[in-house]
């Protein structure tokens, strides 16, 4: 019998031969995988999380949360006049993420939040986003170049002492960028790991949680590029190790949750 | 607790990169039946958690797909060429899972590549190509008409699939190639199409195994048995969940 923590995966939305599916790239769970993760998917459909969070939760060892569209502008705080920017909003993805992070978050269910993910840990703990980067800063960082997906990177300068810093054993690395929106104001649980050259926030932990962490950019498209991509995810299975072998002695679901009776 | 049911993933491509999979119709099948719908990624390591899963779960749906490999069965040496689409890590991953489901009673609805996978794990042979080995008089596959396809399907009576459609003739979406030559062990048919090519299958000895060649939750509105397939799985779930 597998012990391996599990890690729960939301999906993502596509049209397929003109039908909706939900996906996962693989280049997310070959890293769990990689580091001795169990990763499942469950789908961002309408129904999912009213009925089924608390389920899903318990099932988990570890919470990624992964790339995707905008969040809806009212959930996210960004400023009206870049409302016309938002793009692909998907309201059931809304739905069950952003309960799924504020739960997994007040758990301590460990968690790692990637692009659209590290939006989502920021915004259900307070803190707001830039609409648009490029609107709103005068920033000359391309954080996303549409014709490059894959390609594009940009600077990073890590925050000394931070954790970060010892993941990756460097004071600056390139990274794969692909995002028009990111932090603005930081929320007061986290703080931050790395900046890109132009200020913007591009990592960020919870210094109290045994793994909260959120990286605008995306160590899984560029797992070759730096062995401290391919230790990000390994310390993150390595916290949700530890958080089975908890509820394994305390008891399912999970120690935080009896904690609070 | 809602119970769960456990779906598999299916490889494509997205912006050049492989991903996993699930068409949406069948997931909200699965919620609108008040179960978790639980996808385990296609992919080797997923192998070794699967005891874990089967163990709570309370069902598993297998649906569309590529064709199985000529590992998972003996293929004819003039239809092999026709084979489409394998992905050998998706076949041992269904396969180990179906095992485990029916060993464990538990209920399981296989539709297309998925009722073939309950008859191949019977010991059931399939048809590698329709069109060489049974001809065209019916049209199981178009591929210019992926949602349009339709072919009639007699339902067999005194089947749980007549209680859901009523007896008579019903028009199915079709989408394959390959297809049921012979039943497995325990099977028995419970709808064919005008070619005799057996379009549905139950073992009336388990509470719920059914395969469907068709795809009842890509026509919803057409008939009121489609939405009520999935249902009928759902409830059985509940009941495995239940005991």
């Amino acid at each position: 019998m597998s012990s391996r923590p599990r890690i729960l995966v939301p999906t993502r939305r596509f049209q397929r031969k003109d039908r909706p599916v939900q996906f996962v790239h693989e280049d997310h769970l070959v890293a769990l995988m990689a580091a001795g993760g169990e990763p499942f998917l469950v789908a961002a459909i309408d129904g999912m999380a009213g009925a089924h969070l608390e389920q899903l939760l318990d099932m988990a060892d570890g919470l990624l949360l992964v790339e995707g569209g905008d969040i809806a502008p009212e959930r996210s705080g960004i400023a009206a006049d870049v409302h016309d920017l938002i793009h692909e909003v998907d309201t059931a993805k809304d739905a069950l993420e952003l309960p799924l992070a504020a739960e997994a978050l007040a758990r301590g269910l460990p968690v790692l939040g990637t692009c659209r993910g590290a939006q989502v840990l920021n915004v259900v703990a307070g803190g707001t986003l830039y609409g648009d980067i490029a609107r709103e800063t005068a920033s000359s960082v391309a954080h996303v170049d549409l014709a490059n997906y894959n390609g594009n990177r940009h600077g990073l300068v890590v925050v000394a002492g931070s954790r970060l810093a010892e993941i990756y054993a460097a004071a600056e690395f390139a990274v794969n960028s692909y995002h028009h929106q990111g932090v603005r104001e930081l929320a007061p649980r986290f703080e931050p790991m790395a900046h890109a050259p132009d200020g913007v926030i591009e990592a960020f932990a919870d210094p109290s949680l045994d793994f909260a962490v959120g990286v605008q950019y995306h160590p899984e498209r560029q797992l070759p590029d730096h062995a401290g991509h391919w230790r990000l995810y390994a310390e993150f299975v390595e916290a949700a190790r530890r958080r089975r072998a908890a509820r394994a002695t305390h008891g399912a679901p999970a120690a935080s949750r009896a904690a609070t009776h | 607790m809602a119970p769960i049911a456990l779906l598999t993933g299916r490889r494509d491509e997205r912006k050049g990169k492989p991903i996993q999979f699930v068409g949406e119709f069948h997931l909200r099948r699965i919620v609108a039946g008040g179960a978790l719908p639980i996808i385990v990624p296609a992919m080797p390591d997923a192998l070794s958690g699967i005891d874990r899963l089967l163990d709570e779960a309370a069902g598993l749906l297998v649906m569309e797909g590529g064709d199985f490999g000529p590992q998972t069965r003996p293929v004819p040496a003039n239809t092999a060429p026709s084979l489409e689409e394998i992905d050998p890590v998706k076949d041992a991953l269904e396969l180990a899972l179906m095992r485990g489901a029916l060993e464990r009673e538990m209920p399981v609805l296989g539709i297309c590549r998925g009722a073939e996978l309950l008859n191949l794990v019977r010991g059931g042979e399939l048809y590698v190509d329709l069109p060489r080995e049974v001809g065209r008089q019916i049209t199981h596959l178009s591929a210019d008409d992926y949602h349009g396809n339709r072919h009639p399907v007699d339902i067999s009576p005194g089947t749980p699939l007549a209680e859901l459609y009523g007896e008579g003739r019903i028009s199915a979406t079709s989408y394959h190639h390959q297809g049921i030559r012979t039943l497995g062990r325990g099977l028995r048919e419970m709808g064919h199409a005008p070619d005799q090519v057996i379009e549905a299958l139950w073992d009336p000895d388990a509470d719920f195994a059914w395969g469907l060649q068709f795809h009842p939750e890509r026509q919803l509105d057409e008939h009121p048995g489609h939405p009520a397939v999935h249902l009928a799985f759902c409830a059985a779930m509940h009941r495995y969940a239940a005991r």
